[in-house]
């Protein structure tokens, strides 16, 4: 790269100076003969009267008098000596306008053969200028063929490095993708497990509102019931969700009242639907149902 | 013993899923309180047929409660007598939620022997189990008594089979006139006693605490006069002779005195007859009626009807310190109040528009109800057990007696009687 650098550096030098030279030449060695002429339109200036009443209490402007006309002297007397002096001024003036003829025709021809030699030096100017504009677009395209070489290489270089690039930004993204997709994947397990966990969870709430019920139903509380009293049971189902045994841990003090709590769940006998937990989730049944307590507390009494 | 338990009612459901080890429990808040399922498989004694069928009456009591529903006999597929001829699937079947059985045994001295058992059904286990003694006259004792223990073991509530009622009889009789008796009977009105017969009206029979005299007034002499009564040997005194009114007789708990409506005065007021020493103290003093008396199961007050207000109402008065509160708020007429014997029900005669029901009324939540759906309904009186109470009432033309559950869920008229039947006075426990 550095030495293309380089090697730009003298036709470029070169070409600036031969434009520099050239351009120094045609500043001061060479004035156009004439001047061009500056042409000036007319000017057309539009007036309108836009009062008349103050003109006529203004006294009117006199008429422009032409400018008094200079008069030529004329001679008064015709003498011979006054023709005589008449002729010979009339021949100096013949001469005179000869002469001015010849001085003319000379100062025409000078300026003719100027012009010539200005014309020959222009055109001998722009060959020089053609030749050195030639040399110099030589040189460009030369430079230019050698840029656009080197571009190209360059390009070629960038595009297998772009390629390159590129590849290990699809193998980093695929890599990345697997990476997602593993975390997905492992996320998705684990939503799935809370989801399931959580299902359990609304599962197991869902089978104690049954149960509720169910002994709820079943539940016929003796009159001597009264707001306040509370039994615990213990109760214990075999594995198709029968009640296998009621205990009473923990006595309201009221014997029929316990009894009452007793038989509501001798009464209720199988939790039919517990069944369907158990075929879906054993452990969830055997955690939460296998044994549980009751506990009694009437909230729907009037006493 | 006593390890942590997480107690989880339902509202604590959030840390369910947490609480993995802790042992669940479920709160159970509502039920359904219906009539309880009981078979009474029949009580023999050998193959001897007894005079009274125990079980037959016993399942009467239990059905009459409004508590239960019995099995029929027809439709037990056995009678067992004891524990070994129990085939608890077969009651299962029946829907029995409890099985009594039992059976007699003659004594060498004739008595009888009877055993009898409660047992759970579905839990298959024994409530209760108990032997009586008895001989064939009292065989319906036995029954109540059985039918007591049952209904004490299932509701908690002492039995109230075993008591007496006391009330008068209007019949015909001879030239149209009517003949008025005092009767006791059983609660469930077998073996009706008449205790006095009058061709003059007889009113207001009240039970002495100990359940073995009455007091009454009686009209015998021309004009109202308080009587009381032994029940053993029908022997009886009068105890006011005043003029003018003498009435509402009302014994006080301790058995000592007596409260009573004298109008000896000028007007109906309330006087208190001490029965030992025959002192007369007036209670009220209001120029309006005040009567119809009634002791608050602590002996301390008593609760009365008096005008005094412009219309009938209950006033309750403090003894100790003469204290007086106005009880009843509700309606323009309550009349003859009765206290429940945990002293805080209080029943009473209640005008709804044009028809006079029975009424309870909570005097310590001031919950009021109605209970009874006949019309001019009176007298009501409750049961020692405060779980039912009797009252009269009319039919057509009838007056007869009917029975509602405290609670208003079981009403159910009595078994019609020749006559018209009035003021039913229900008996304290009785031993």
């Amino acid at each position: 790269m550095k030495g293309s650098a380089t090697s730009y550096t003298w036709p470029v030098t070169a070409s600036v100076l031969l434009h520099g030279a050239l351009l120094a030449f045609i500043v001061v060695g060479w004035t156009p003969a004439e001047k061009p002429r500056k042409v000036v339109a007319p000017k057309y200036i539009e007036a309108k009267l836009l009062q008349m009443a103050p003109v006529a209490a203004q006294p009117e402007a006199p008429p422009a008098q032409p400018p008094p006309q200079p008069k030529a002297e004329e001679p008064k007397v015709d003498t011979a000596a006054e023709e005589r002096r008449k002729q010979q001024e009339q021949q100096r003036q013949e001469q005179e306008r000869q002469e001015a003829v010849k001085k003319e025709q000379a100062r025409q021809e000078q300026l003719r053969r100027e012009q010539e030699t200005k014309a020959k030096a222009a055109a001998e100017q722009k060959r020089k200028e053609e030749q050195a504009r030639a040399e110099a677009e030589r040189q460009k395209k030369e430079a230019q063929a050698k840029a656009e070489a080197e571009r190209k290489r360059q390009e070629e270089l960038k595009r297998q490095q772009e390629l390159k690039r590129q590849e290990e930004i699809k193998r980093q993204q695929a890599e990345k993708q697997r990476q997602e997709q593993l975390r997905r994947e492992q996320e998705l397990a684990r939503a799935l497990a809370a989801a399931d966990a959580e299902l359990g969870a609304e599962q197991v709430g869902s089978y104690i509102g049954y149960i509720q019920d169910r002994i709820g139903a079943n539940w016929s509380r003796p009159p001597s019931a009264r707001l306040g009293m509370v039994t615990e049971l213990e109760i214990t189902l075999d594995g198709q969700a029968r009640v296998l045994s009621v205990a009473v841990v923990k006595s309201s003090g009221n014997a029929a009242f316990d009894l009452s709590a007793e038989q509501a769940v001798r009464r209720a006998g199988q939790f039919e639907r517990l069944r369907e937990l158990i075929q879906q989730d054993r452990a969830a049944y055997e955690q939460n149902f296998r044994r549980f307590r009751l506990k009694f507390n009437p909230q729907d009494l009037r006493l | 013993m006593v390890k942590y338990r997480l107690l989880l009612a339902l509202t604590l459901l959030v840390g369910f899923a947490l609480s993995a080890r802790a042992e669940l429990t479920i709160e159970i808040t509502q039920g359904i309180d219906d009539p309880t399922v009981i078979a009474v498989s029949p009580i023999e004694a050998g193959s001897a047929v007894l005079p009274e069928d125990i079980s037959e009456i016993v399942s009467a009591d239990l059905r009459r409660s409004g508590l239960f529903t019995t099995i029929d006999r027809g439709n037990m597929l056995s009678f067992p007598r004891e524990s070994s001829e129990v085939y608890y699937r077969d009651w299962r079947v029946l829907g029995a939620q409890y099985l009594v059985y039992g059976k007699g045994e003659r004594q060498p001295d004739g008595r009888l022997k009877v055993t009898f058992s409660l047992v759970e059904v579905l839990g298959e286990k024994i409530v209760l189990a108990q032997v009586v003694h008895g001989n064939d006259g009292n065989l319906r004792d036995i029954a109540h008594y059985i039918s007591d223990k049952v209904y004490e073991a299932i509701t908690g509530i002492r039995g109230a089979f075993s008591t007496r009622i006391a009330y008068v009889t209007a019949t015909a009789g001879s030239g149209n006139r009517l003949t008025y008796r005092l009767m006791v009977a059983d609660a469930d009105g077998a073996r009706e006693r008449m205790m006095l017969e009058s061709r003059e009206p007889l009113m207001s029979p009240s039970w002495s605490p100990d359940g073995k005299e009455l007091v009454y007034v009686s009209f015998e002499t021309g004009r109202p006069a308080i009587f009381r009564q032994r029940l053993g040997d029908a022997s009886r005194e009068q105890l006011t002779n005043f003029k003018g009114l003498n009435g509402a007789p009302a014994w006080s708990p301790d058995g000592r005195k007596l409260a009573l409506v004298l109008s000896k005065d000028g007007n109906p007021e309330i006087y208190t007859l001490d029965l030992a020493s025959r002192q007369f103290t007036r209670i009220t003093n209001h120029f309006a009626i005040d009567t119809e008396p009634n002791w608050t199961p602590d002996g301390k007050a008593l609760v009365f009807t008096s005008d005094r207000g412009g219309a009938p109402q209950i006033y309750k008065l403090t003894l100790a310190s003469g204290q007086m509160e106005r009880l009843t708020f509700r309606g323009s007429y309550n009349a003859r109040p009765r206290l429940a014997p945990d002293g805080r029900t209080m029943v009473m005669v209640h005008r709804d528009g044009g028809a006079f029901h029975i009424a309870s009324q909570d005097l310590i939540s001031g919950d009021f109800r109605i209970l009874t759906s006949t019309q001019l309904d009176e007298s009501p009186t409750v049961a020692p057990n405060g779980a039912m109470l009797l009252y009269a009432t009319k039919r057509g033309t009838k007056n007869l007696l009917a029975a509602v559950s405290i609670d208003a869920g079981v009403r159910f008229l009595l078994p019609a009687r020749e006559g018209d039947v009035r003021e039913p006075a229900w008996s304290p426990f009785l031993q």
